[in-house]
């Protein structure tokens, strides 16, 4: 059973609907959510809660320099190994590719299986736990 | 003509010139002697006419010397000079006897008593001489006396018995108690004149009882003279010869006019005529018979003429039989020539007669109906070839057209035709022998005399099941071009449309993954699950919303009948197919005006043109900063127009022109069809709308505008 407490994730989807059900599920896993609609604002938040573990993100968000692989960009350009990233897309294995040399940990093609994300949260979390413990 | 002669004569011609010419000459023969017996016949009615008259004039002298007989008589047989004299100017000589020098009185004198009666004579006129023409020595025969004595005076004292043929006629006369004429002779007061003779008639003293012999009157007859006092007319004016031909071994001239002497007469007449004791043959004839030269003239011109005619006439003939000849064989060509082009033709060609009666039934029309011309022609009309309720439909269709009825049958084919004046095309059904149709393009002529009556119909008439497959193949393939132009559009929104789908997918996976885990929690109650289930059920409406959208678009709409849709339905549904495509790439969608409006129209054509140009404008615009699109509807009382703008900064000049083309493409070889524009122009033109490029906009503008009806 996946324990996410005392975790900090940071959501970002353009898609309410899917932000709030994702904020649910993880916070009844005991971790503290964070969301955003957009690239630009999850920065902001990433920027301002620097304590994040985990940042889940959409690539296609509307807006310029809005979408997921710049946003990752931008973070990776500041913070090279943390936090690890899971992106989402809906797109073909191009912008999987994309999203992977930005520097994402893991992506998932919608449609997902949530408890699929789940494990990928759980596992990047442990490995990210053995690091700091190493 | 001559060339003509030459040329164009055949044989035949010439053996009907030589056997004509053989007629011709045979009927101018005939005419030719027929004129001349004509014209002896003549001849010989004016000769015996001359003859006769001849005849009669010189028995008329007979007159005359009975009465220089009656002077003898009535003077006592002893007339006096002066007395004989008296008589012949009495008698009006020369009028009445022009032929006589004249007449006189010749005294028997028995031989030996010549001198007693020159003795006698010589009281009365002493210079009486006594003449003699030879030495004979018998009985005496004296001219006494001849008036006119101017004439004649030579003549008295001739001793006439001196001389035989006189001597030989006054006895005979004598002897006959008839009036005699002498054998031909010189005259002895006329000798180098020509010939005569001399009439005695006899005197008897018959106041004695016993008749005693007293003497003659006589008339020195000169012939010239005598001929030329003939009163004989111009026909009857013809060349005499007179012969005395009294002793047959002996004959005698008498008289011969200049054309018998100089050989004149062709043709001679014969007569023999007895007159006072002599025999005469006459010959006469016309002299310078012109009339044959005139005649073989008029023969010879007249053969030619008729030659001329005749030959005229065969060549006339011939050329009209070569002319008909020709014609028959130009006739004979064309005919071979139209049957050449009847047969070769892959064309069902059929004439008919004014009443539809089949006259021709080519080659192609055999073939392609299956009936052999001998059972066709002069035997129906075109109808068993058609489909009874095509004609019925049709008739009814021409009586529509025309205004008035036209029954079903012959008259379906040609009263359009007969209408026009032209030709009419129609496509029809054939009906073969065996049953089986085909489709055929039917071309009608009404034919037309020369004076615009029609005379008959011809009916051309091509298969046209080859062009009628070729057809349907171009419908097959431009409907199905069609569905690639529009299937390629959604394709080009393969991925948007997955994720419109994979996007509520994941919401439903992620909602129920939610409740999962709520329930494991015991956590769950049930006004906050009944919300939660209400939510996936909009989810999967929302999936099903799409995956219908998806259907219908891709659906054949091309025949739908027309509804009156709301627009912004139509906007609504196209968007759905696209919307997570646009918000993914950051592109905005916003809509402007009254979506409440409604349009009449096929929805699937109309949301197919929406999604040309929305992915049109997402292939300009995603790669730009400012990415959006906005679809204003605007109303008015004649027209509603949907204006679909981006963030595009309009179209270059070139492609402006070209854009509405079939297969022109800006886009990557493999992207688009380039038939998305030219398509939805199209269906636009059929929705009695137009789809335009607006240059005016600051910004690329199309605008379907549809104009009400």
């Amino acid at each position: 059973m996946l324990d996410l407490t005392s975790r900090t994730i940071l959501i970002v989807d353009d898609e309410p609907e899917l932000l709030e059900i994702m904020s649910q599920i993880l916070e009844m896993r005991g971790a503290k959510v964070l969301t955003a609609k957009n690239g630009i604002q999850a920065f902001t938040v990433w920027s301002e809660n620097q304590q994040v573990d985990l940042i889940m993100t959409d690539v296609a968000m509307p807006g310029k320099d809005a979408d997921g692989i710049s946003l990752v960009k931008k973070i990776r350009a500041v913070s090279s190994g943390k936090p690890p990233i899971i992106m989402i897309t809906g797109y073909s294995r191009q912008s999987e590719a994309a999203a992977l040399a930005a520097g994402a940990a893991v992506v998932f093609a919608k449609p997902f299986r949530t408890q699929e994300i789940e494990s990928a949260i759980g596992r990047l979390l442990e490995e990210d736990k053995n690091q700091n413990k190493g | 003509m001559f060339d003509a002669f030459k040329n164009r004569l055949p044989r035949t011609s010439i053996l009907y010139c030589c056997v004509g010419s053989l007629v011709l000459v045979a009927l101018v023969f005939l005419a030719r002697d027929f004129t001349y017996r004509t014209i002896h016949k003549s001849e010989r009615t004016a000769f015996e006419r001359s003859c006769s008259i001849l005849s009669k004039e010189i028995l008329s002298y007979v007159y005359g010397l009975q009465g220089m007989a009656g002077i003898v008589h009535t003077h006592n047989y002893e007339p006096s000079f002066s007395q004989v004299r008296g008589y012949a100017r009495n008698r009006d000589f020369f009028r009445n006897f022009g032929g006589a020098l004249g007449f006189g009185f010749i005294r028997f004198v028995p031989r030996g008593e010549l001198s007693a009666y020159l003795e006698k004579v010589r009281q009365q006129k002493p210079d009486f001489t006594l003449k003699s023409l030879s030495n004979y020595s018998g009985d005496h025969f004296i001219i006494e006396s001849i008036e006119p004595s101017e004439l004649n005076g030579i003549a008295q004292g001739l001793d006439v018995a001196t001389e035989s043929h006189r001597r030989t006629a006054a006895l005979r006369s004598r002897d006959s108690r008839e009036s005699t004429l002498t054998a031909p002779l010189k005259l002895y007061q006329a000798k180098s004149v020509g010939m005569g003779f001399l009439f005695f008639h006899p005197i008897f003293d018959t106041s004695a009882s016993k008749a005693r012999f007293v003497g003659w009157s006589y008339a020195p007859i000169l012939m010239d003279q005598l001929m030329k006092s003939l009163k004989l007319t111009a026909d009857e004016r013809l060349e005499f010869s007179m012969t005395d031909v009294t002793e047959a071994n002996r004959p005698l001239e008498i008289f011969s006019s200049d054309g018998i002497k100089r050989n004149k007469v062709e043709t001679e007449y014969f007569s023999r005529l007895k007159i006072a004791g002599r025999v005469w043959e006459i010959r006469g004839g016309v002299a310078n018979q012109s009339y044959h030269l005139i005649i073989d003239a008029l023969s010879v011109a007249i053969f030619f003429a008729l030659t001329f005619i005749f030959g005229s006439l065969v060549l006339f003939i011939e050329d009209q039989a070569k002319k008909r000849n020709d014609s028959n064989k130009k006739l004979g060509e064309v005919e071979s020539w139209q049957k050449a082009i009847l047969d070769s033709a892959g064309y069902s060609i059929i004439s008919t007669d004014t009443n539809g009666l089949i006259q021709t039934f080519n080659l192609g029309a055999q073939d392609l109906l299956g009936y052999a011309s001998h059972e066709v022609v002069g035997k129906t009309d075109p109808s068993p070839f058609h489909d009874p309720r095509e004609v019925a439909r049709r008739a009814e269709e021409l009586s529509l057209e025309l205004g008035r009825i036209v029954p079903p049958g012959f008259s379906v084919f040609v009263e359009k035709a007969k209408e026009l004046g032209t030709s009419d095309t129609q496509e029809w059904t054939y009906v073969r022998k065996d049953g089986t149709t085909f489709p055929v393009r039917l071309c009608v002529t009404a034919i037309r005399s020369q004076d615009q009556q029609i005379v008959g119909f011809l009916g051309i008439a091509e298969d046209i099941s080859k062009l009628k497959e070729l057809e349907s193949l171009v419908e097959l393939q431009r409907v199905s071009l069609f569905s690639t132009a529009k299937m390629s559009a959604l394709g080009e929104m393969a991925g948007g449309i997955a994720h419109e789908i994979n996007n509520p997918l994941a919401i439903l996976d992620s909602r129920i993954s939610l409740l999962l885990l709520r329930s494991k929690a015991q956590q769950i109650e049930s006004s906050w699950l009944e919300q939660e289930l209400l939510k996936l059920q909009m989810t999967i409406v929302r999936i099903a919303k799409i995956i219908s959208g998806l259907r219908s678009f891709s659906r054949e709409g091309t025949k739908d009948p027309k509804t009156d849709v709301r627009v912004g339905d139509i906007i609504d549904g196209t968007l759905d197919l696209c919307r997570e495509r646009f918000s993914n790439h950051g592109i905005q969608i916003s809509l402007r005006g009254d979506m409440a409006v409604t349009i009449s129209c096929r929805a699937v054509q109309i949301s197919q043109v929406l999604m040309n140009l929305f992915n049109n404008s997402f292939d300009a615009i995603h790669d730009l900063d400012e990415k959006w699109i906005s679809i204003d509807v605007q109303t008015s009382s004649n027209a509603t127009k949907i204006v679909v703008t981006d963030s595009g900064l309009g179209i270059e000049e070139e492609t402006i022109k070209k854009m509405m083309e079939p297969f022109f493409t800006t886009k990557e070889l493999g992207k688009g069809t380039g038939l998305g524009l030219s398509i939805s122009a199209g269906i636009m033109a059929a929705h009695a709308g137009n789809l335009r490029y607006n240059k005016m906009s600051s910004n690329t503008q199309f605008i379907l505008e549809f104009t009400h009806a």
